[in-house]
């Protein structure tokens, strides 16, 4: 039983993780204030 | 305490097993994705290129033409369109500019290209074009899937708006990285005339000469598979205009040229792709497989701990299943169930015990319990328990006359001294 109970923490916790870092996921950021270019850029 | 070890070890070890296909499967897709506010430029040039003059409608040819391609992330679009339709999209605008040696515009094609922020695939959510033309896409564009794989894709080509596959033709290494090699090749097709030409001239004024643009090319790509980003890019491109009229006319070369990334944003892509794989990398491959082995190891550590808990509380000589560390006369432990027939002990019923019984069938001197002589198999808190039940009379330990109650199996009757 105790055992049963040690995987399922275990397991939780594995899930509790995943969610957490997929459910903050990344923040969308900014539109970039470069502009499409119209000349020909010197180096990358 | 090694008992509360391994159940530790135990509970780590479910955690880092259950976390492989959970990142691989469940995370990664929902972590690797373009951001929505990504902005990128590229130059590709054409050594030796020939262009039309549109000051007197010849052609010549040039040392060079830049093709300079600007992708910008439009946040807010993207935001819109995921409210709308519950998915992360990234929506690109785009500027193809082409500009001859001396870097005056030859011409520009802006694009709006909405599509899965992981898969690629065309979100048609309003707002594509092309050039101001409204389209629906199919297929992908500029970028192939995370873990591209080794089939033809449809791939849609901007110039004539339509979607034709790109054929898979094996793998190639670019600058130390591996990567699959895909050509497609566009017939000679009529197409439409860029709204922004040199001269002020329009698709109007184009079509008021005679002439119609036709266009064909050979387009082959590198892409690096994990990211699916292409590390390499060209074309030999070849644009015409034909008059209408005059289908006998020697038709005008527009542009004739090999198309080729331009060395340092060449560079400058594989430095970033090999960045960005490595990311990818770990969540599809080192995570889930690293914590899979450590998952496993930490189950052998902790099937081990209960293994030599369960041995250190055998009392000396016996043969039989585990027991606890319970004292021998102790009236909680006559009150506990005997272990199951797996050998598992308090470790685990189930398949935690069955497997627990597998890996003591390798431990040295330790059978299993089917292995185990009748006397052996008995359990032997029983052996323990029984005296207890049915109590000598008065003074009979103390004489070392007591013996225990028959049982089937059992070994040799045995004083209270033996035991002491």
């Amino acid at each position: 039983m105790r055992a049963l109970l040690a995987a399922a923490a275990g397991l939780a916790a594995a899930l509790a993780l995943v969610l957490a870092v997929t459910a903050t996921g990344a923040p969308p950021g900014e539109t970039s204030k470069k502009p499409l270019h119209t000349t020909v850029p010197a180096h990358p | 305490m090694r008992r509360r070890a391994s159940l530790v070890l135990l509970a780590l070890a479910v955690f880092f097993a259950a976390l492989s296909p959970l990142v691989r499967w469940y995370a990664f897709p929902r972590l690797a994705k373009i951001p929505p506010s990504q902005y990128q430029d590229m130059v590709l040039e054409a050594k030796n290129a020939t262009l039309l003059d549109y000051t007197t409608m010849k052609s010549k040819k040039v040392p060079e033409v830049s093709i300079v391609q600007t992708l910008k992330g439009n946040v807010a679009a993207a935001g819109k369109v995921r409210e709308r339709t519950g998915r992360d999209v990234v929506v690109w605008d785009t500027l193809s500019y082409v500009a001859d040696d001396k870097g005056r515009m030859v011409s520009r094609i802006p694009e709006r290209y909405v599509f899965d922020a992981h898969s690629q695939e065309p979100v048609h959510a309003g707002g594509e074009h092309v050039d101001g033309d409204p389209v629906r896409r199919r297929g992908i564009e500029y970028k192939w899937p995370f873990g591209t794989e080794k089939r033809d894709y449809e791939y849609f080509d901007f110039q004539t708006r339509t979607s034709a596959p790109i054929h898979y033709k094996g793998t190639r290494t670019v600058h130390g990285l591996e990567t699959y090699y895909f050509e497609q090749t566009i017939p000679w097709t009529k197409v439409k005339v860029p709204k922004k030409l040199p001269l002020g001239a329009t698709p109007e004024t184009v079509e008021q000469l005679g002439l119609e643009r036709w266009y064909t090319t050979k387009r082959m790509f590198w892409v690096e598979p994990v990211t699916g980003a292409p590390v390499d890019g060209q074309e030999i491109h070849e644009e015409e205009m034909r008059w209408t009229d005059k289908p006998g006319k020697k038709p005008l070369t527009a542009f004739a040229g090999h198309v080729r990334m331009r060395p340092d944003y060449q560079k400058a892509t594989v430095d970033l792709v090999s960045s960005q794989r490595r990311l990818v990398l770990t969540l599809t491959t080192y995570l889930p497989w690293g914590s899979l082995a450590l998952g496993g190891l930490l189950l052998v550590g902790s099937l081990t701990l209960e293994a030599r808990t369960r041995t250190r509380g055998r009392p000396p000589g016996a043969g039989g299943p585990p027991v606890s560390s319970a004292a021998p006369g102790d009236p909680a432990r006559a009150r506990r169930p005997s272990p199951a027939p797996g050998g598992s002990g308090g470790m685990a019923p189930g398949a935690v015990g069955a497997f627990t019984g597998a890996f003591l069938k390798l431990l040295p001197g330790r059978r299993p319990p089917d292995q185990l002589t009748p006397a052996a198999r008995v359990p032997s808190c029983a052996r323990w328990v029984r005296p207890l039940r049915d109590p000598p009379a008065k003074g009979a330990w103390d004489s070392g006359r007591a013996t225990r109650p028959a049982h089937p199996g059992s070994p040799p009757p045995r004083t209270t001294r033996d035991r002491r």
